[in-house]
């Protein structure tokens, strides 16, 4: 018998797992010790991640009825719903949890309560994070959640308000995070420039959540629209204004093309839609926004618009059926989804929050 | 015609396999692999170009594909001649276990990146499809895990094999 080669070298190896879904990578770990501290390695973590966002990636989309909720994934590029996911029991009541945002494919679920839990749905892995530091009781129920990263330390960053603080300036607010490098919470008082009052945060991009935020102006008695981010190296607030011409009208904070999008759509006109994009210069200091398109919607008065992902998708919801619409600008592409149909007809109103998703092999 | 022009002109150049057997092919052709195409733009085209890394039998599959992936003599294929080629690649890679990592292998030493592409997706194909038990016989793996360390490792994962 011809001796044969009983091993492909560790780069041909290496090319041919890349191609696999992250589900059965998962099970090769078992085929042999070189095959599994090869998948678990960091460098292969990393490759195969960026495998996923090349190939478009998919939205999250997590809907909320009275009694239920559900997990659904929209694949960018095919514009149908690929898979659904079980939601998992971490996340707590329909009533009360909460997706807090996703990125690097690890999606972040907090219970409404003292309960955070960091999750891998492509792995299975899942982590429970120590019970938040601040007792939501003990001060106002007003609080905001926010997920992202700085290398590879992924952070849960928690902001409460107490209540009856005066909003005219920024206020002294208690915020803790936690970090996975350490494993828990660090509890401190900073200062937030604007008021938030979304329970999570619409965007995260390269591992920084987005919000939009409010300040109070008191002479003029005047809420000023800001866009609040968190500094996920630095631990910071930042604070950045909307583009001057956006004013009056409903925004959204979206992506565009992996930058920071805003999206206003007019009150009254509510086809069409324009769209800002965070243009940096080289060297990342100057930040400006550009107008970069108007969009119509492809059904007119089909319903709410919910944002905008990848390089040109946007999501809107039917105001009566809820379903979904998701349109992808280039190629001017439209599909009508209803993720979820057949769950909880008796509830009149579904709540829908939609995040970019790409598989990895993120450990927890 | 122009084919036939072309051939009048056509060069040829022998490889020789690891076991000593020897194949004529036209350079053009040879020149899918960029391993090989560099050897001839480095001279080494008035002998015989050896191709350690291949068996004779492998090598003569090999060069089934470089004859099918010459470029054609006027420079434009056809979409009727792509279809062909694609229903012809797939037939070429329904093969044995064996036979197709020879061939992976082969593609990888000789730098051939579409027949590459064709046998690492079927090998993607196979890993997909088989249990972990059958991939290590497949690849011809030994399994070093201890049973205990082996029944840890799975059921951490148990989800991924329901």
């Amino acid at each position: 018998m011809v001796m044969r080669t009983s091993y492909l070298p560790e780069d041909l190896l290496r090319d041919i797992l890349l191609r696999l879904p992250v589900k059965h990578l998962v099970r090769l770990r078992l085929v042999c010790k070189s095959w599994s501290t090869l998948l678990k390695s960091r460098d292969f973590t990393t490759t195969r991640l960026n495998r996923s966002a090349n190939h478009g990636g998919h939205l999250l989309v997590y809907r909320k009825r009275c009694t239920s909720h559900s997990l659904s994934l929209i694949s960018v590029k095919a514009l149908n719903v690929a898979v659904k996911i079980e939601t998992p029991e971490k996340i707590g009541s329909p009533g009360k949890g909460m997706v807090v945002g996703s990125c690097n494919g690890l999606v972040c679920l907090y219970n409404g309560g003292r309960n955070i839990t960091l999750w891998n749905p492509a792995t299975g892995e899942d982590k429970i994070l120590p019970p938040l530091g601040i007792n939501p009781k003990s001060r106002a129920n007003l609080n905001s959640v926010g997920f992202g990263y700085h290398l590879n330390d992924y952070k849960v960053v928690r902001i409460l308000y107490s209540r009856g603080e005066p909003l005219d300036r920024p206020a002294s607010t208690q915020v803790e995070v936690y970090s996975t490098s350490t494993g828990c919470w660090r509890v401190f008082d900073a200062i937030v420039p604007c008021f938030i009052n979304n329970l999570n945060s619409s965007v995260i991009l390269k591992g920084v959540p987005y919000w939009i935020g409010h300040s109070y102006n008191t002479f003029r008695y005047t809420y000023r629209e800001c866009v609040i981010y968190f500094d996920m190296g630095k631990e910071v607030f930042q604070q950045m204004h909307t583009p001057p011409d956006a004013e009056g009208s409903y925004k959204k904070l979206g992506v565009w093309n992996e930058s920071l999008a805003l999206i206003r759509t007019q009150l009254v006109v509510s086809d069409c839609v324009d769209i800002w994009a965070m243009m940096k210069d080289d060297d990342g200091v100057d930040e400006r926004w550009i107008k970069v398109t108007r969009i119509n919607s492809p059904c007119p008065s089909f319903g709410m618009l919910l944002g905008c992902w990848g390089d040109g998708v946007l999501v809107w919801q039917n105001d009566h059926n809820y379903k979904l619409l998701v349109y992808d600008h280039n190629i001017k592409a439209v599909n009508k989804l209803s993720p979820d149909a057949g769950v909880d007809r008796t509830c009149s109103h579904i709540s829908t929050c939609i995040f970019t998703y790409m598989e990895s092999l993120v450990p927890l | 015609m122009s084919s036939t022009l072309c051939c009048s002109f056509a060069k040829n150049v022998t490889l020789r396999s690891s076991d000593g057997q020897t194949f004529e092919v036209e350079e053009a052709a040879a020149q899918v692999s960029q391993t090989i195409k560099r050897m001839i733009e480095d001279g080494c085209t008035g002998s015989v170009i050896p191709v350690p890394n291949l068996t004779g039998p492998v090598l003569a599959l090999v060069i089934e594909y470089f004859k099918k992936h010459s470029p054609p003599s006027d420079g434009c294929p056809t979409a009727l001649l792509e279809m062909e080629i694609k229903d012809w690649d797939a037939k070429f890679v329904a093969v044995d276990n064996d036979t197709l990592l020879d061939l992976t292998l082969a593609a990888h030493y000789l730098e051939i990146q579409g027949l590459l592409d064709l046998t690492c997706h079927r090998v993607a194909d196979i890993l997909n499809d088989n249990s972990v038990e059958k991939i290590r016989e497949i690849f011809h793996i030994k399994n070093d895990f201890t049973p205990e360390e082996e029944a840890e490792e799975r059921s951490k994962i148990q989800w991924a094999f329901e």
